[in-house]
């Protein structure tokens, strides 16, 4: 395999990396999941520059992935805080309660209820809502204490 | 004497601190070492004005380099006096005290603050006027609008909030585009001089400027930048709205700095950079600039006569006799600058007075209205005497010192309107001198109306029961404010030429240019017939740049540039003039 | 050793100064009502200086060095204001010293302005005038402002108006005399709203400032037109450069300016005349300025100052010289105004309001007389000022001392038949109006006569002025009737007091009588003695002013008969006057009912004082406040409305971007991506090169 394939193919991973963080970022509004999906494109990028070292020989690219790694953690730990204190306002993970830090006398997005006649066709996996303590289901918590 | 000018300078400062510092929880303390400080500063002046030789040559100068770095930026921390800048350092000292001393009583909230932001204004007065650099000149222009800012918006009356913000932002946006005027002016400069060195010393730029001045056009549009923040600080009529407001709302303190410091800044801006640095738009500009002079004199004193508030109706007054400083100033005559620069002070004088007089009744009935108010001479005699003393100075009374000022403006004006005025603007001329004349009069008008309503008549006090203590006449600390303002305007009354002197050698040159730029563009052939004033047959020995230099420079530059406003009025002319003066 | 005359000049004005300066700080605390003593002392050692300049002044004008015109001598106190290379030298400006020799003056002229006093005939004798009449006046007010609470005020005033007033008459530049123009308006200012809480009385202050105002309006500018024209504003010629009224020009009339400029100047300065004498059509204030304390009235408004405007005129009769355009116009509005004043005083009800209009009516001789610009005009001009100094400080020295028994009534309808209760009064106020009624051979007879006998002599040469002469006649009867009117309706008839004089009214007291006997004495003698003796005219011809050769070529000697026949018409008129004021107003007054129907629009007229007041208020006052008022509109709506627009449009602009600001973090990130996008876009496609 020569380089410039092996090349693409790590570029392939990292745009699709970083196109799924974006995708994510823009979809979600579950505040945790929009840092993760940020955080999804920071590694996207890495790979990026990860794979653009290699092809180089340059360790450059190497280092600096280090150096991100090391920021995001930082950056992650920031992030959460202040997330947390965001939920503390307000008592909910859904960064749409912030938009009334917008313009004053500007309309605001409204969630269009969805009709009470909707039925999906098809249920998703779902991930647990985050940030929300979930519910102990007993069922488990009795077969686990029978194991 | 540097050395005790740059401590004249910083003495407010430093008594600001200690009175922030150390005496901030006790009233008395406050007010005492306020008062010591702004009287140790008059002294210091004193002693500077005392030394001072009336020759054109700077005084007491200190200079040293200050921002700058090794790409030539030369700004320089530089003070120095000279004759024009020489009465209105005294005066700004002067007032100080006198607003020390009216807010001796009236100012019971937060003394301290108060106190310290009035001296921190008191030096910026002192360095705008000492300052011989455009850096540190607009620093200190700039910081006089902070105080003053604080000083109207905290201890203001009923609607200081919206006076505050307008008195800011009306003049803070004037002179942001007079900054870049002068950058464009120290830019040109180091674009001709020889030296590598961006030099941003106001003389030096003054005698760089006469060597290679600045393109026509350019200087049209530099003139006006200029014009922005200074004919809104003046303020020439139409820029005039925020005055009487900020007057109004202001505490008496600041009224009197404001009336008696800040306003003349506008104009001393102009006999600083403008007409000796930008002669030819200078001269482009005079028929304009006469003529918004005289409208503000003849508009302030109407505007006066229709108010009902005291302290509005001095303020209009304000509008009409910088009218008259304006007029003076532009109609380039020597009678007619000196008379101006004279006619700052004069308005310093009198209408600090007023402004300090207004604030002793209103301390007393708690209003302004002059139909709540009457025959006050029964009840305070005194206050009476100066207000009526004040009153009679500011309608430029023969024998006190306002007259000395109109006179020498008016009669200025008059021999340029008869004497030297461009042909196609003889009648427009005479006209606006006989209508600056007529403000004399209307002048008299308002004021006696003031003087009559509040002071004679039947007594009648305004609702005081509030106010516990039955109503005192002047008490001791306000004769003391007022006493010094009487013996300068009897002073400069009965001998002007005591003052006048002092500052002449400097006046001279300062118009000097400018009015060789409107000799020009009026002709030679009306020159020859009569000619305006020059003050280069005595003048050239002492320091100018003579005329042989400037037909030097002038055949190094080769074809004279003319701007289209130019253009338009006068065709361009060979300098003739200045050939004849060879021979 | 008697002092020289430097001395003599600076000590005359000083005395009074100093006086006035003790009174002002001492009155209130320590002097009291010992207050007029500093004044009365200051005042009689400047009229013993004067005395004693007047006779120097004779003594050296008489003496006078043959290359002089006319004698006079100045005195420099200080500069006030000097500035170099003011003016480039006008064509009219003229060397003093090298007559005749272009190039004898700098190319530009200082302006330079010296506290300069002089000495000549002129100044000499109003010097003398004024303070004999205020140290008369200032004794007779000890007692009539005694006890007023503002006793030591009222002579701090005195004095200063008196120093005002002799600085006026002795300045040597036209800017000292402006200055001390307006001193002299300022104390007039002050003594009529000397009762300042009477509301009128504060008005009439400020009305006769305003008017004044107006009137150095044109005086201002007179100075600086004379400024621009002769290249100084000294009297005397100093520095080398020849004063306006100075031997140089004097020597050689050809110097004067003529034309339009002259015209211009004289007018001016006569509109500047016209405002402090109280002439047509600026006359309005002295009426009102009754409102004064009546020895205010007397020495102010009747003897001194509004004599200041003949006196400036007279000083100036050089530059009348070559206008006769201007000549004329004084003469018109002298006669126009002294017929006004006549006719308006004919039905006044109010004693010193009668005495006003006749000092209007007075001055307007005066001008009538300095109209006629011959030497015999002017000098009888002078000489009516001088004689009216005394009788009408009299008069109104007399009305005071009535409205001092009447418990300060002065309306002339309340009271009468005074004689008996106030017989030094009613003499000395007899002495007074025959005076001024001009009945031989009282002072007012003398100068009056003086005044129509020159009229009738530039008749000779200018048909014109026979009008005025005729005219001249006409009013001199209307002054004879109304004077006896006055005197008649206070002196005579039934004996009526007003209930505000209490239950003795009784004649004024010793202070006040004395001034009014020696008044008496004045207003018999002083015209008959000078006429005789030929002194006033004679003297007052000395003056540089008058000496020159234009003047005194015009001069065509008085030709006794025909004066003698003037003399012989005028007491005539003054006596037919006489019968028909004691016809009318002696016995029963049914005639004068009969006569008021007969002629009711014309006594409406006159007793509304022609409506001056209320056109001038239609005409100026009104327009001039809804200007005011309109500009004051202006200024809030429009002028500072514009501010406040500008101020909005920061935020309007600002409002433009807000819906941006959704508070979506989403939309946020999505607009940078766009922006990178974009930005990317941009960079690839951009065209290179």
């Amino acid at each position: 395999m020569d380089e410039s394939a092996l090349l693409e193919n790590y570029l392939i991973v990292g745009a699709l990396l970083f196109g799924t963080g974006l995708v994510g970022f823009f979809s979600r509004r579950n505040m945790i999941v929009m840092f993760l999906s940020a955080e999804m494109m920071l590694q996207g990028v890495s790979v990026n520059l990860v794979a653009w070292g290699r092809y180089h020989n340059d360790w450059g690219g190497q280092m600096l992935v280090i150096f991100i790694l090391t920021v995001a953690a930082c950056e992650a730990a920031i992030a959460l805080a202040v997330v947390l204190t965001l939920f503390h306002k307000s008592g909910s993970l859904d960064i749409a309660i912030w938009q009334r830090m917008r313009e004053e006398n500007q309309p605001a997005y409204v969630d269009r209820d969805v009709s009470p006649d909707y039925q999906p066709d098809h249920q998703w996996p779902k991930l647990t809502p985050s940030g929300i303590e979930p519910k102990p289901d007993l069922e488990e918590i009795t077969h686990r204490a029978h194991v | 004497m540097p050395t005790l000018l740059l401590l004249t300078i910083f003495t407010p400062t430093l008594g600001a601190l200690l009175v922030w510092a150390f005496a901030r929880n006790d009233h008395a303390a406050v007010r005492q070492s306020a008062l010591v400080t702004a009287i140790t500063t008059l002294g210091m002046i004193a002693v500077l004005l005392g030394d001072f030789a009336a020759t054109d040559q700077p005084y007491a100068t200190l200079s040293y380099p200050w921002l700058g770095d090794s790409s030539g930026i030369d700004i320089r921390f530089s003070i120095g006096l000279d004759g024009l800048s020489l009465w209105l350092f005294g005066l700004s000292a002067l007032l100080l005290l006198t607003s020390v001393l009216v807010s001796w009583e009236a100012i019971i909230d937060r003394p301290a603050t108060f106190y310290s932001l009035l001296l921190l204004l008191g030096s910026g007065m002192l360095g705008v006027f000492a300052a011989r650099d455009i850096i540190l000149f607009y620093i200190f222009f700039e910081f006089t609008l902070i105080p003053l800012f604080f000083l109207i918006g905290v201890w203001g009356s009923e609607d200081r909030r919206y006076a505050a913000a307008k008195f800011f932002l009306y003049t803070l946006a004037g002179s942001v585009l007079t900054f870049l005027g002068l950058l464009a002016i120290v830019l040109w400069d180091y674009n001709h001089n020889e030296s590598e060195i961006m030099t941003f010393s106001i003389p030096a730029l003054t005698a760089g400027l006469a060597q290679h001045p600045i393109a026509s056009p350019y200087q049209l549009w530099i003139f006006l930048a200029l014009f922005a923040g200074f004919a809104i600080k003046v303020p020439l009529f139409p820029l005039h709205t925020w005055l009487p407001l900020a007057h109004v709302q202001a505490p008496t303190a600041g009224s009197v700095i404001l009336a008696g410091i800040l306003l003349k800044i506008g104009t001393y801006g102009f006999a600083r950079f403008s007409i000796p640095m930008l002669p030819e738009a200078t001269a482009t500009c005079v028929p304009w600039l006469l003529g918004l002079s005289v409208a503000g004199i003849i508009y302030g004193a109407l505007v006066a006569l229709a108010q009902s508030d005291m302290k509005r109706l001095i303020a209009y007054s304000s509008v009409s006799h910088l009218g008259y400083c304006m007029l003076g100033l532009f109609a380039l005559t020597s009678l007619s600058v000196e008379g101006s620069v004279l006619q700052m002070i004069n308005h310093g004088l009198s209408t600090g007075g007023l402004f300090a007089a207004v604030g002793m009744v209103y301390e007393r009935y708690h209003t302004r209205e002059i139909r709540q108010l009457g025959g006050l001479a029964r009840r305070t005699p005194r206050l009476a005497f100066f207000f009526v003393l004040f009153a009679l100075s500011s309608i430029a009374l023969p024998g006190l010192n306002g007259f000395a000022g109109e006179f020498l403006i008016l009669s200025g004006m008059f021999q340029r309107a008869w004497t030297a005025a461009p042909q196609a603007l003889v009648l427009a001329y005479q006209v606006m001198t006989v209508l600056a004349v007529f403000g004399v009069a209307l002048g008299a008008w308002y004021m006696l109306y003031l003087v009559q309503r509040v002071f004679f008549g039947p007594l009648k006090e305004a609702d005081h029961s509030h106010s516990d203590p039955p109503i005192r006449d002047l008490s001791f600390h306000e004769v003391a404010a007022l006493s010094p303002l009487v013996v300068f305007i009897v002073w400069i009354g009965i001998q002007p030429e005591f003052f006048l002197g002092r500052m002449r050698a400097t006046l001279g040159p300062v118009a000097d240019n400018a009015v060789e730029a409107l000799d020009e563009r009026q002709g030679r052939h009306e020159r020859a017939l009569v000619g305006p004033p020059s003050w280069s047959d005595t003048s050239g020995a002492a320091g100018l740049p003579s005329s042989a230099n400037r037909i030097g420079g002038q055949a190094t530059r080769g074809t004279r540039h003319f701007s289209p406003v130019d253009s338009l009025v006068s065709p361009p002319q060979l300098p003739l003039g200045e050939l004849t003066r060879v021979e | 050793m008697t002092p020289g005359i430097p001395t003599l000049l600076i000590l005359i004005p000083a005395l009074p100064l100093t006086a006035t300066i003790v009174t002002a700080v001492f009155g209130r605390s320590a002097l009291k009502q010992n207050s007029h003593r500093p004044v009365v002392l200051a005042l009689l050692g400047s009229f013993v200086a004067s005395l004693m300049m007047l006779a120097q002044v004779r003594q050296e004008s008489e003496a006078k060095p043959s290359q002089m015109v006319g004698w006079e001598t100045s005195v420099d106190l200080w500069n006030w204001a000097e500035v170099p290379n003011a003016l480039n030298t006008p064509p009219a400006a003229h060397s003093a010293s090298v007559q005749g020799i272009e190039h004898g003056l700098p190319a530009a002229l200082p302006f330079r302005i010296d506290l300069t006093l002089r000495a000549d005939a002129l100044t000499s004798i109003m010097l003398a005038m004024v303070t004999f009449i205020s140290l008369l006046v200032a004794i007779y007010a000890s007692g009539y402002m005694h006890g007023d609470r503002g006793y030591w005020r009222f002579f701090s005033y005195i004095g200063l108006f008196v120093f005002s007033m002799t600085m006026l008459v002795s300045a040597s530049n036209f800017v000292l005399l402006y200055v001390f123009w307006e001193a002299v308006g300022l104390c007039s200012y002050l003594l009529i709203g000397f009762w300042y809480e009477k509301p009128e009385a504060a008005a009439a202050g400020k009305k006769a400032f305003l008017v004044n105002r107006i009137g150095d309006f044109g005086f201002a500018l007179a100075l600086f037109l004379m400024w621009t024209t002769y290249g100084t504003l000294n009297f005397h010629d100093a520095h080398g450069i020849a004063g306006i009224l100075g031997q140089t020009r004097l020597a050689d009339p050809e110097l004067y300016v003529g034309g339009g400029v002259a015209t211009a100047i004289c007018l001016l300065l006569m509109l500047g005349a016209c405002g402090k004498s109280a002439q047509f059509p600026l006359h309005i204030w002295l009426p009102d300025a009754m409102e004064g304390p009546t020895p205010v009235s007397a020495l102010i408004h009747a003897a001194t100052m509004v004599t200041a405007g003949v006196y400036m005129v007279t000083r100036c009769t050089p530059l009348f010289m070559v206008s006769p355009d201007a000549q004329h116009v004084v003469a018109l509005v002298g006669f126009v105004t002294a017929a006004i004043g006549g006719v308006i005083a004919m039905t006044q009800t109010d004693l010193k309001r009668v005495l006003a209009y006749s000092t209007i009516s007075q001055l307007g001789y005066m001008f009538l007389g300095l109209g006629v610009a011959t030497l015999g005009g002017i000098t009888s001009g002078m000489f009516h000022l001088f004689t009216h100094a005394f009788f009408k400080a009299l008069l109104f020295l007399g009305a005071g001392s009535v409205m001092h028994a009447m418990g300060g009534v002065v309306d002339m309808r309340r009271f009468g038949g005074l004689r008996r209760l106030m017989p030094t009064t009613h003499w000395t106020f007899l002495f007074g109006c025959l005076a001024l009624a001009g009945v031989i051979p009282f002072a007012g007879f003398w100068s009056k006569d003086a005044i129509i006998a020159a009229v009738q002599e530039r008749a000779h040469d200018e048909p014109e002025f026979l009008y005025l002469y005729w005219g001249a006649l006409v009013v001199a009867f209307l002054t004879s009737v109304y004077t006896f009117r006055a005197f008649f309706m206070t002196f005579y008839g039934s004996e009526r007091v007003p209930y505000e004089a209490g239950p003795n009214a009784h004649e004024s007291p010793t202070s006040m009588t004395v001034p009014l006997t020696i008044l008496a004495a004045c207003a018999l003698v002083v015209g008959a003695y000078f006429e005789r003796t030929e002194g006033f005219a004679e003297f007052i011809k000395l003056t540089p002013s008058l000496a020159y050769e234009v003047v005194n070529s015009k001069n065509v000697e008085i030709v006794s008969q025909s004066h003698t026949l003037v003399g012989a018409i005028s007491t005539l008129v003054a006596l037919t006057g006489m019968g028909l004021a004691a016809f009318l107003y002696l016995g029963d007054e049914s005639q004068v009912a009969l006569l008021t129907r007969l002629l009711m629009p014309l006594y409406l007229l006159s007793h509304g004082k022609l409506f001056f007041d209320q056109i001038y208020n239609v005409l100026f006052v009104w327009p001039l406040w809804t200007l005011a008022q309109a500009s004051y509109w202006i200024d809030r709506v429009l002028i500072d409305g514009l501010v406040d627009l500008v101020g909005r449009i920061p935020p309007k602009l600002a409002a433009l971007l807000r819906p941006l600001q959704t508070g979506m973090v989403q939309f946020y990130a999505l607009a940078m991506v766009w922006g990178v996008v974009i930005l990317i876009f941009t960079l690839l496609t951009w065209p290179t090169h």
